[in-house]
């Protein structure tokens, strides 16, 4: 019995060693890849290192203005996709909405939905009414499953709410609008910066809804997806080692933060005990009363 | 005129019927209590008075106002939540200071009147404490001086002292008897503990399924319960069931499985009723000489005994009643005489007995 | 409605209300059916035939009429109501020709099954639909495969702290870009990459192996690109049980194997349905892989799809095979949703 699971548990760990490499060789060919004086992105055979590849990068005139392009639909993406997307969870935390199950589906659909299709509709509705492709198509197209993201990461969060909260807010006679910016938003607050992360990295990430949309213009991933398919330099690769490095340092600082928070939460828990502490000597102090 | 007035007032949730055409007047500055067992509606009444639910039918009046269509943050009341609703990522003189804040209230203000609270509270100094760092008792009075700091007229309790453990419920019981003492508003308060209602009120609303039983001051509520329900709900009673055989003078006479035994006419009964006599345990004695002197006699076996120092519960078989009937006595040095299996006497005074028409289940 | 009301306000709940509509309504709704319209109707190539022919007729009269009136005006005694009447007549023409320019699409107009029947009878494209769905399954599968022993690993085998140390791991390569991660895959596959180099430099082989020209490299390369999809939702749902369970079945005698099909599988039928789902999704509507990796053999029915739109100009037929593609996604979804009985409501993450 024990040793079967020993073995099992060996295995396991084996299966895990595989499967991290799995993952990250292919990203760390990739990285090598790009310090290689090879015109071909390979590593083998190796023709001498060489930061050239970064210079290359960096001088991309074509390349950085598509970053600019994601970025802006980013921000265009974030400043649609996040309000919609606390409405949709207001809505779906509300009582008494006939139809809850079905709303909920609906809303949630985007995200199951092809990218290219929601492209697609887009491209052909605004088209109708004399819309061309473009940045502003881009964003319309994303937001549209986005806001699905946003949603979700605010149910979650709602779903943990006390709404007596906002009750005793406008017993004590704020108003509506009062409440929901000096007690709703303030508590969802922790969702907001996660919605608005999660916002940015989906948009600048898509390409098959951005694909159909686009127009004329040009985003970051879909630059990269042509320098791939049309003559490939290594100069892709010192854009992946960016990338890679990038989120590598948003891992370890979120990381950090979590460690921060549970030990927080551990202090918290400590000052739980010194209250029930508390409790007991006022009750000692009532008895001498 | 009272100062809170419920007309008529009912509430229903699709088919379900919470509060029960409610009417009753609250006069200012009283320390007036609902009391009934949970889900009996007494947290919707609060709701309907604060403005959180509309009723279905009947209106609400608070100093002399009808409050329809007035939403709850523009009613003259300050609701303390069942659960306090203390607002987490705010420090105490921030809470305190919330109903000041939303009517722009400048900061210095806004801390004075803070200080002043906490001082009330008897918890100088603690206003720049997260709220997460203040003890059970200590919330409870927070969530009280954050009412209090908007002024309200009414302030309402929604079984405030439910969450904390026996002793300081009994210690905030005064607490808060001294604040609304102290301020002279008027309390309206819920609770499904007759202690703390009996305690702190200066009037009682027994509540159940929606209706209101009775209302009175906490004795007459104990001494004279007028319904089955408050019989039963407040306080312990022995019930007997039976049969009116004659009705008169505002006294009745029942037939019971017991004996035949004459109370009280509470509810305006006629002869041939079903009824049920209720009486008090600790309106039982042992009767130790045959003769009667107009009491109620019966006599039933002793099936156990509970000693509890200052007094004595005596319990007796229930062959001819419906429950077990239980007897309190003090305890006079002598209780050592009764045996379990002895065969004893009881009698009680008809004035202390109290009949009333029971044709249904008596909780 | 009367608690949002209640709760929130006339103002929020306007905007609420307003906000959901616009973007339900007006961002996913209204813009897929309208490509649901543009499937059902194709220009009719006849009509337009006979409608150009129809114009030629009009266009050669006007021209006489034109000379005619030149030539009355020509003579010494032009007779005026002649031209008069030749003038009305040259008038009306052109007010009809213009009519008919002005409604040129309209007038082609045609509702029908068209598009769709095109998929079924042209066989490059259906067998390319058939390639599509059963490897999108496939992908679907493997990655399940795969995944599985990693989500149990993640939920049982480890504390807390570990396994979200590894899930951290998990999350770089998820981050890089989609096009990044297959990207890296051609640096490995291609002609002269790092796997044929290896090969030939051990000896196996001595001709480089074409691994881009067909199935292989795009199914490596999704089964790279989406197997995380798979991993999430599952670590999710089987990080919540109770492990004191799978201890009780163990204690109890159960073997390995049926406490896996009796316990753990049976919880994490939420975390598989959504993983499955996603994945499918993701493998059957990408552009980029097989674009990247598919080489001219390797093509996948988005690129069909595509080249309706940006190469063929036919709209209309593209939007008959992004519908098709949309069904086959919500008949998987029904599919999964049915066979692990879960409900919508049971998947968000
Ligand atoms: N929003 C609502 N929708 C439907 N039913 C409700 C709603 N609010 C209360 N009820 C029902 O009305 C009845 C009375 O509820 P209420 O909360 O007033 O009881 P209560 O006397 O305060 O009980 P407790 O002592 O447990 O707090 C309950 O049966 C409850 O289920
Ligand atoms: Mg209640």
């Amino acid at each position: 019995m024990r040793s079967s699971k020993n073995i099992l548990n060996i295995f396991l760990t084996g299966y895990m060693v595989l499967f991290f490499l799995y993952l990250f060789t292919p990203l760390m060919f990739m990285t090598a890849a790009a310090f290689n004086s090879s015109s071909f992105p390979t590593f083998v055979p190796w023709q001498g290192a060489t930061l050239s590849w970064f210079e290359t990068l960096f001088k991309d005139r074509i390349l950085w203005g598509s970053v600019l392009n994601s970025v802006i639909i980013g921000a265009g993406v974030i400043a649609l996709a996040v309000p919609t997307g606390l409405a949709g969870a207001m809505l779906l935390t509300s009582r008494g909405i006939r139809g809850r199950g079905f709303l909920y589906a609906l809303m949630v659909s985007p995200i199951l939905t092809p990218g290219v299709i929601l492209g697609i509709s887009t491209l052909i509705f605004w088209d109708n009414i004399g819309v061309p492709g473009g940045i502003f198509l881009t964003i319309i197209g994303q937001t549209a499953y986005i806001s699905s993201f946003c949603m979700l990461m605010f149910m979650a969060r709602l779903q943990r709410f006390d709404r007596t909260l906002e009750e005793a807010a406008m017993d004590l006679g704020a108003t509506h609008k009062q409440v929901f910016r000096k007690i709703t938003l303030p508590f969802l607050r922790p969702a907001i910066y996660s919605a608005v992360l999660i916002a940015f990295l989906q948009s600048f990430e898509n390409y098959n809804t951005t694909l159909f949309v686009i127009g004329a213009e040009t985003t970051m991933t879909i630059r990269i997806a042509s320098m791939v398919r049309l003559g490939i330099t290594p100069e892709i690769n010192a854009l992946a080692v960016l990338f890679i490095l990038f989120t590598i340092l948003a891992a370890v600082l979120y990381e950090a933060r979590r460690r921060d928070e549970a030990r927080r939460a551990e202090a918290a828990k400590e000052a739980e005990e010194r209250e029930s502490d508390t409790v007991q000597n006022l009750r000692l102090d009532m008895q001498t009363d | 005129m009272g100062q809170v007035i419920l007309d008529k007032v009912s509430m229903k949730f699709g088919d379900f019927t919470a509060v029960d055409n409610v009417s009753l007047e609250i006069e200012s500055g009283e320390f007036f209590s609902f009391l009934g067992p949970s889900g009996c509606g007494k947290t919707t009444i609060l709701r309907i008075i604060s403005g959180f639910n509309r009723p279905t039918s009947g209106t609400v009046y608070i100093s002399g106002s009808s409050m329809e269509g007035i939403g709850p943050n523009k009613r003259p009341t300050a609701l303390i939540f069942q659960n306090l609703a203390l607002f987490p990522l705010m420090s105490v003189a921030d809470n305190i200071a919330f109903g000041l804040e939303v009517k722009n209230i400048g900061r210095n203000d806004r801390r004075k009147k803070a200080d002043e609270l906490l001082e009330l509270i008897a918890l100088t100094g603690y206003g720049d404490k997260n709220i997460n760092e203040l003890s059970g008792g200590q919330k409870q009075r927070v969530a009280i001086a954050r009412a209090l700091a908007v002024e309200p007229q009414v302030l309402l309790l929604d079984e405030p002292l439910s969450a904390l453990d026996l002793k300081l419920r009994q210690h905030m019981r005064s607490e808060l008897r001294d604040i609304q003492k102290k301020t002279g508003v008027t309390f309206i308060y819920i609770t499904h503990d007759q202690g703390e209602a009996m305690t702190m009120s200066d009037r009682v609303a027994v509540m159940s399924a929606g209706k209101i039983e009775q209302t009175g001051t906490p004795e007459e509520i104990y001494n004279h319960p007028s319904t089955p329900f408050t019989a039963s709900f407040v306080g312990e009673n022995n019930l007997f069931r039976g049969r009116v055989i004659s009705a008169s003078d505002g006294m009745s006479v029942i037939d019971t499985p017991c004996g035949r035994f004459t109370g009280v006419n509470t509810d305006g009964h006629k002869q041939g009723d079903e009824a049920a006599i209720f009486i008090r345990p600790e309106r039982m004695t042992v009767a130790d000489s045959t003769e009667e002197n107009g009491q109620n006699i019966f006599s039933s076996t002793v099936s156990r005994m509970e000693f509890e120092g200052s007094f004595v519960n005596l319990f007796l078989k229930k062959a001819c009643a419906d429950r077990e009937i239980s007897v309190n006595m003090m305890n006079s040095g002598e209780t050592g005489r009764f045996r379990q299996g002895q065969q004893i006497r009881i009698a009680f005074s008809p004035e202390h007995s109290r009949v009333m028409k029971a044709d249904g289940k008596i909780s | 409605m009367k608690d949002m009301l209640l709760r929130y306000g006339r103002f929020i709940t306007a905007y609420i209300l307003i906000s959901c509509t616009v973007w339900i309504v007006g961002l996913v709704i209204v813009p897929q059916l309208m490509m649901v319209d543009y499937s059902l109707w194709y220009r009719d190539e006849t009509a337009v035939q006979k409608r150009l022919e129809k114009m030629n007729v009009l266009e050669d009269r006007l021209l006489m009429i034109d000379s005619d009136i030149a030539a009355e005006k020509y003579l010494d005694h032009p007779d005026q109501a002649k031209i008069d009447s030749l003038d009305a007549e040259y008038e009306s023409l052109s007010a009809e020709i213009s009519k008919m320019e002005a409604s040129e699409t309209s007038a082609v107009k045609k509702y029908g099954m068209k598009n769709y029947m095109t998929l079924f009878s042209n066989t490059l494209h259906r067998s390319v639909f058939l390639k599509s769905i059963w490897s999108s399954v496939v992908i679907t599968l493997l990655a399940f495969a795969i995944c599985y022993p990693v989500a149990c690993y993640l939920a049982f085998s480890v504390k807390k702290q570990t396994a979200a140390l590894l899930f951290l791991g998990l999350v770089i390569p998820y981050w890089v870009n989609e096009i990044l991660r297959t990207f890296a895959w051609l640096i490995i596959l291609s002609y002269k990459g790092v796997l044929n180099t290896l090969l030939m430099k051990a000896g196996f082989i001595s001709q480089p192996i074409d691994f881009l020209n067909g199935n292989v490299g795009v199914l490596a390369g999704m089964a790279y690109a989406y197997v995380l999809f798979m991993v999430f939702p599952m670590y999710n749902t089987l990080s919540t049980l109770d492990k004191n369970q799978i201890e009780a079945a163990r204690d109890l005698g159960a073997s390995w194997i049926r406490i896996h099909r009796r316990i753990i599988i049976p919880y994490a039928k939420p975390g598989i349905a959504v993983g499955s789902i996603m994945t499918f999704m993701l493998a059957a509507g990408t552009y980029a892989v097989p674009a990247i990796l598919g080489g001219t053999s390797g093509i996948w029915f988005t690129q069909i799809i595509y080249s309706w739109f940006f190469d063929g100009g036919n709209w209309n037929q593209g939007s008959a095979y992004a519908f098709i593609l949309l069904l086959l996604c919500v008949v998987f979804i029904a599919f999964m949703m049915r066979l692990f009985r879960v409900k919508m409501e049971d998947m968000a993450k």
